[in-house]
């Protein structure tokens, strides 16, 4: 078995009075992809908001139950919440680029964390596109504005920005939803070899996705974690006869 | 009548509207400058006042508007961009921004003598400053307020909630998030802002009355009075001293609010395309 990197146990999260996990307990091995599959508004983002704590910039929300890294608790009162997001990288299912140049996008974090030597920033860059993919496709033109870039290309750009602040997990929002197939396709390969170096968790609304990258899949219904296993496993054999009508297109 | 009829009608009374709105604005802006552009000189321009405004020239109430614009714009525009970053980063949504965001209307309803007889109660005698560039700079400096704070505030809200997330993502700060992400983002907004205040700082008359009085002379500090181009120019007009330096003033007036206006929406525009 995999070293242990995130153990989550007996998590609830409530908004104001309505509970959107419950109970939920799971671990998430070192260098794994983990898939988390399940119909819209069963937990899943928020799951993913509890791990790097940006949940706690959304009002009314509520935590109860362990969150733990490296096998220690991310919700104690002397645990720095941006270091924690450092360490934790989260990609949006809509690319966020920020409104200035390529380069500037992947010099931006470094920079909040007191790096300004330029060719230090370029090298960071640099590194960071070639193990999102996306060198090759803008290496002669990192002072254009990253707006600029395709939907796809925004996504990459954004997966290596994540990437320029050395985390060791990184959070997928479904990050391909709004992609077409040939952009998806280079996102699933790119997350392939990321795992080589990360932990990744990613969400998708796709079934496919799921069975062709992850190594394991969980399976989430109304904020609560039903299935969790071997991703082939899983898709072949399900244990629960709900994660079997979920993912044969029964519901959801 | 069918509905293409009405149409017609509609478009016409619109255009209407439209014409005589813009004419209005351009004969007063014609007349004004007709007026008075005759009698605008270098010698006008740079010249004190002599005969209580007869002769001579307003070089001292050029002086004096400029001061009065600088020193009320660095006093307001810190406390208003503050106060609006503070109730959209730093606070949620309850009863006392509710308040605050309230009263900050309404104070922007205030008549301007309202505000002239704050700071001439207030900054002229309880603080004794005396009538002053200082005095009528911090009066106008809690008239400028409601403006920057409202219009600040409307150019953060409007920064994508998303560049936040990716700051915080990355590991940076809420000041971070600020400083880094959202007011370069918001920074033509609360220019527009800051320029709107300023014009009204410029053409401000009731209030500097009051406060910064209306001496004739070249204000040489802060606590010097001083009068502005606007209250010159009320000043000449209503006693009859002398209209055609009144005009003369006033297209001096126009012109300079022309030339902040021009200016600051070409930086803008420069800026925006820099960012974008």
């Amino acid at each position: 078995m995999l070293k242990v990197k995130i153990k989550v146990d007996n998590l609830n999260v409530y908004y104001g009075n309505k509970q959107v996990i419950k109970d939920v307990n799971m671990n998430v091995s070192d260098h794994e992809i983990l898939s988390i599959i399940g119909p819209s508004k069963s937990g899943k983002s928020t799951l993913l908001h509890v791990i790097n704590r940006l949940i706690d910039n959304v009002p009314g929300a509520k935590v109860t139950g362990q969150v733990c890294i490296d096998g220690k608790n991310i919700y104690l009162d002397s645990v720095n919440v941006n270091d924690l997001r450092k360490k934790v990288g989260i990609i949006f299912a809509t690319p966020v680029p920020l409104p200035m140049s390529i380069f500037n996008n992947l010099a931006y974090g470094p920079r909040l964390h007191g790096i300004t030597n330029r060719e230090k920033l370029l090298d960071i860059a640099e590194n960071c596109l070639r193990a999102s993919s996306l060198w090759d496709e803008v290496k002669s033109r990192l002072d254009m504005s990253a707006l600029r870039l395709s939907g796809g290309q925004q996504q990459r750009l954004c997966l290596a920005r994540a990437l320029t602040v050395e985390p060791e997990i990184i959070l997928f929002d479904e990050p391909c939803s709004g992609l077409d197939p040939i952009s998806t396709s280079k996102v699933e390969s790119t997350m392939r070899e990321l795992k080589k170096n990360y932990t990744l968790i990613l969400i998708t609304n796709n079934t496919k996705q799921a069975a062709r990258v992850s190594d394991r899949t969980a399976f989430f219904l109304f904020g609560e974690l039903i299935e969790i296993g071997e991703t082939k496993r899983l898709f072949t054999a399900p244990k629960d006869k709900r994660t079997k009508d979920y993912i044969t297109g029964k519901f959801g | 009548m069918n509905p293409k009829f009405i149409q017609k009608i509609a478009s016409v009374a619109l255009g209407t509207a439209m014409l005589v709105t813009l004419s209005v604005l351009i004969f007063i802006i014609f007349y004004i400058l007709y007026q008075g552009l005759p009698i605008v000189s270098m010698e006008f321009l740079t010249t004190p006042i002599r005969d209580m405004g007869k002769s001579g020239g307003i070089f001292p109430t050029i002086i004096s508007t400029f001061y009065l614009a600088f020193l009320s714009i660095c006093i307001a525009a810190p406390l208003g961009i503050g106060t609006a970053v503070f109730l959209t980063e730093y606070t949620r949504e309850n009863t006392v921004t509710r308040v605050i965001r309230f009263t900050t209307d309404c104070l922007a309803g205030i008549p301007s003598i309202i505000f002239g007889l704050f700071g001439f109660v207030f900054f002229v005698i309880y603080l004794g400053f005396g009538w002053s560039i200082l005095a009528g700079s911090l009066t106008l400096a809690t008239m400028m307020l409601p403006t920057i704070i409202r219009t600040s505030e409307e150019a953060i809200r409007a920064v994508p909630e998303g560049f936040r997330e990716v700051t915080y993502g990355l590991g940076g700060s809420k000041w971070q998030s600020v400083t880094e992400i959202v007011l370069p983002k918001a920074f033509p907004g609360i220019l527009t802002g800051i320029i709107l205040s300023m014009g009204r700082a410029v053409s401000e008359t009731a209030a500097l009355i009051f406060t910064a009085g209306m001496s004739l002379h070249t204000p040489v500090s802060v606590l010097s009075s001083g009068r502005s181009m606007a209250v010159h120019f009320y000043t000449i007009a209503r006693e009859g001293i002398s209209l055609q330096m009144a005009f003369g003033t006033a297209a001096v007036l126009i012109v300079t609010i022309s030339i902040i206006n021009i200016s600051s929406y070409l930086l803008m525009h420069k800026y925006m395309r820099k960012y974008a």
